[in-house]
């Protein structure tokens, strides 16, 4: 029935004027002359209009003249109809009618440790693959790195192939990205790039996907392309845009609040931190007792590692209840330890119902600025002994929503709010993720 | 005896005669095993499911009549109760279990005194849970901030008078001022033990102040981040020679808080110390 079609459009094609196809070279695959990477109604309407015309003087024409006989005519139209639909990887005028291949390169969010844990292994959804902010983040990977959880900074990607073997090769925009087989980056398992670009891909003859380790080496910021083709030419068949971490975000559940896969939906730190996993940022979460009451502990190690080997220098803390205690300690301890570190700015923080943490038993309110933080987000209830035994955080002098942050019991959302759902509510989530979102870059 | 005096005070502030009894089963069979030994700690289920049914009340009436109850065990048997919080708050999950055992200790007014006497035998029990749940309650007496180093000198009285009595300082006590703070509790063990000369008072405070001054640099970045001086490996080494065992153990804390300065060489030595402390803490810290 579609040949059928074409054949009718083509009867009354020859006579319509041409006028199609920019420009002199055919730098589109062979019937994909529209160059949106798929041939379609689309590039038939270009070819069509071009049938009959002489490719050597009407110069818009001069791709539709697939096979190179100097001519636009029925063998051009044989090979189109088996092109439609399909993908090319030759050009006009060497068309000869095989079938390209296709490829699809599919990002991970970012490792912790010996896997994912505590979130989900996330892919990158396709429409935000080359989206620079949205898209897949990379921490840098520097020498002095400590890796305090193992070699955990490179990215997963997954490369799959149709058909399978496909000789496929990759491309980069710039030397920042090396890419390995391992995760680890074992010897003798890293694919090297001549000119940016490497050999064909160690695909098995009936191998259709293979899972690649993507490194960002140097120490300079930025974005950088990764993008699949075939190995001898540069028809883009997927591409990924890469977005180096300057920032890190630590997330400080409250007392007895574990991170899990999948996350407790009452745990509204931990929601708000996997959100934002989700939009790009470096996430890091804990429950809050990784934070000592001097601030101490594996978070802070964590923070001072970014710091000093990985270009961070933009960080945010947010916890509840004693996770906001410990968010003004791990702040407190990064600002007394400054010159030691390097240049940062602590440039986010938040408490919702901020209880100090001393100690396990701490129950004060954490009404204290954290040291040096350029935003503070501030969210609180007012305890009551058999509501939620007193436990409650408070007005912090200068925080947002100004003057001393919000406090829930006066929304009509909030009005009956206790120490233990105020994380939950959906307005304080949301306010966290936009103003994350305004004060941090990735 | 103490029991007995459990119902009197029962009698005297609740009527009700059949929760006076249980009460006072409750506090022979908690006090079967003397609470300062270093018998694993027994949980008292009744007061376990108290705790439980705290977190789980629905409504305020019946948080208040739990309170009550709570009220009732702390009058008649205060360590007991401290205790059982930070067993229940040990295994505790989510935030309204784990905060149970600070909103009574703060609203039933128990003191400093009270909460640290209770809670120093449960730092030697074999439950990991429950020592790492005490060492996070005594965190509350000891003013750890990032910008100086922690206050332990109501420790120091304790093992003063033990000390003073010819017993041993707390083991549990002593391990766990050197976690949080190897050269505080270095210093702290020093003034305890009572020594009076200056000679032997100046090797151990220069040593302290070499190791901790080197710590400084490398958190201010005055030396590299991996540095590790000539000096500091001379002192620990004096200090892993020392005729104290909490001196000894010192190196050993030292090394465990700060991986850079680890000797396997001094560990080695130390593994075989006369001091089942140190020698056990530097075989552990060696593997």
């Amino acid at each position: 029935m579609r040949v059928f079609a074409i054949l009718l459009v083509l009867s009354i094609a020859p006579g319509f004027e041409a006028s199609a196809f920019a420009g002199d070279a055919c730098s589109f695959q062979c019937a994909d002359f529209d160059g949106d990477g798929a041939i379609g109604s689309s590039d038939f309407e270009l070819f069509a209009d071009c049938v009959g015309q002489d490719p050597l003087t009407v110069s818009t024409c001069q791709c539709a003249d697939l096979d190179g006989n100097d001519a636009i005519d029925l063998r051009d139209f044989a090979l189109f109809t088996i092109l439609f639909e399909n993908v090319s990887d030759e050009f006009a005028p060497g068309c000869t009618g095989a079938i390209g291949s296709t490829a699809n390169l599919t990002a991970y969010r970012p490792q912790h440790g010996n896997g994912y844990s505590p979130f989900d292994r996330t892919a990158v959804p396709e429409n935000l693959e080359t989206d620079s902010l949205l898209g897949p983040g990379i921490r840098m990977n520097l020498p002095g790195d400590a890796d305090l959880q193992g070699e955990d900074d490179l990215i997963e990607v997954t490369l799959n192939v149709h058909p399978p073997g496909a000789s496929l090769a990759l491309r980069r925009s710039q030397g920042a990205l090396r890419v390995w087989t391992t995760r680890t980056k074992s010897a003798g398992t890293e694919i090297a790039f001549i000119s940016d670009k490497t050999e064909a891909l160690p695909f098995g003859p009936l191998q259709s996907a293979i899972t690649l380790w993507i490194e960002w080496s140097s120490a300079t910021p930025g974005t950088a392309v990764l993008t699949v083709e075939p190995v001898g030419t540069s028809v883009v068949k997927d591409e990924i845009v890469f977005h180096a971490f300057e920032s890190m975000v630590m997330a400080l559940g409250g007392e007895g609040q574990e991170t899990s896969v999948p996350v407790d939906p009452n745990h509204g730190t931990f929601v708000v931190g996997i959100a934002m996993y989700a939009v790009g940022y470096d996430v890091h979460m804990y429950d809050e007792d990784v934070v000592g009451p001097d601030g101490s502990g594996v978070a802070y190690d964590a923070i001072a590692d970014a710091i000093v080997n990985r270009q961070v220098d933009e960080v945010a803390i947010f916890g509840y209840s004693h996770g906001g205690g410990s968010t003004y300690d791990l702040a407190d301890r990064l600002d007394v330890n400054r010159a030691g570190l390097g240049v940062f700015s602590i440039a986010y923080t938040s408490y919702v119902d901020g209880v100090g943490n001393d100690s396990d038993i701490d129950t004060s309110m954490e009404t204290r600025r954290p040291p040096s933080t350029a935003y503070h987000l501030n969210h609180y209830q007012h305890g009551t002994l058999f509501e939620d035994f007193f436990l409650d955080g408070g007005p912090v002098t200068n925080s947002n929503p100004p003057p001393t942050g919000l406090d829930v019991e006066t929304t009509p959302w909030g009005a009956t709010s206790t120490h233990f759902e105020v994380d939950d509510f959906v307005e304080v989530r949301s306010l966290m993720e936009s103003t994350i979102e305004n004060n941090i870059t990735r | 005896m103490k029991s007995i005096a459990g119902i009197n005070h029962c009698f005297r502030f609740d009527p009700a005669v059949v929760l006076c009894l249980t009460m006072a089963m409750v506090v022979s069979s908690a006090r079967a095993a003397d609470r300062n030994s270093k018998q694993p700690l027994v949980a008292n289920e009744q007061m376990q499911r108290i705790f439980t049914e705290l977190v789980n009340a629905n409504d305020q009436v019946e948080r208040e009549r739990i309170w009550n109850q709570l009220q009732q065990f702390d009058r008649s048997d205060r360590q007991g109760l401290i205790q059982q919080l930070a067993l229940f708050a040990g295994d505790a999950k989510g935030v309204k279990a784990s905060m149970i055992p600070g909103a009574v200790i703060g609203q039933f007014k128990m003191t400093e005194g009270e909460v640290i006497h209770a809670l120093i035998p449960l730092l030697e029990t074999e439950n990991e849970r429950l020592v790492k749940q005490t060492k996070g309650m005594l965190a509350e007496f000891e003013d750890q901030t990032a910008s100086r180093p922690p206050d332990f000198s109501i420790y120091r009285e304790i093992i003063t008078a033990e000390l003073r009595e010819g017993r041993e300082a707390p083991t549990g006590l002593v391990k766990h001022m050197y976690d949080v703070s190897p050269g505080t509790a270095l210093l702290t063990m020093m003034r305890a033990s009572q020594m009076r000369d200056p000679e032997k008072l100046r090797e151990i405070l220069w040593a302290e102040h070499v190791v901790s001054e080197s710590d400084w640099k490398r958190t201010h970045g005055f030396i590299a981040r991996d540095a590790v001086e000539t000096q500091v490996e001379q002192q620990l080494r004096q200090m892993a020679n020392h005729q104290y065992w909490w001196a000894r153990f010192y190196v050993v804390a030292t090394m465990k808080s700060e991986p850079l300065l680890k000797s396997p060489e001094l560990l080695d030595m130390l593994s075989s110390d006369s001091n089942t402390v140190v020698a056990s803490e530097a075989l552990r810290l060696r593997q």
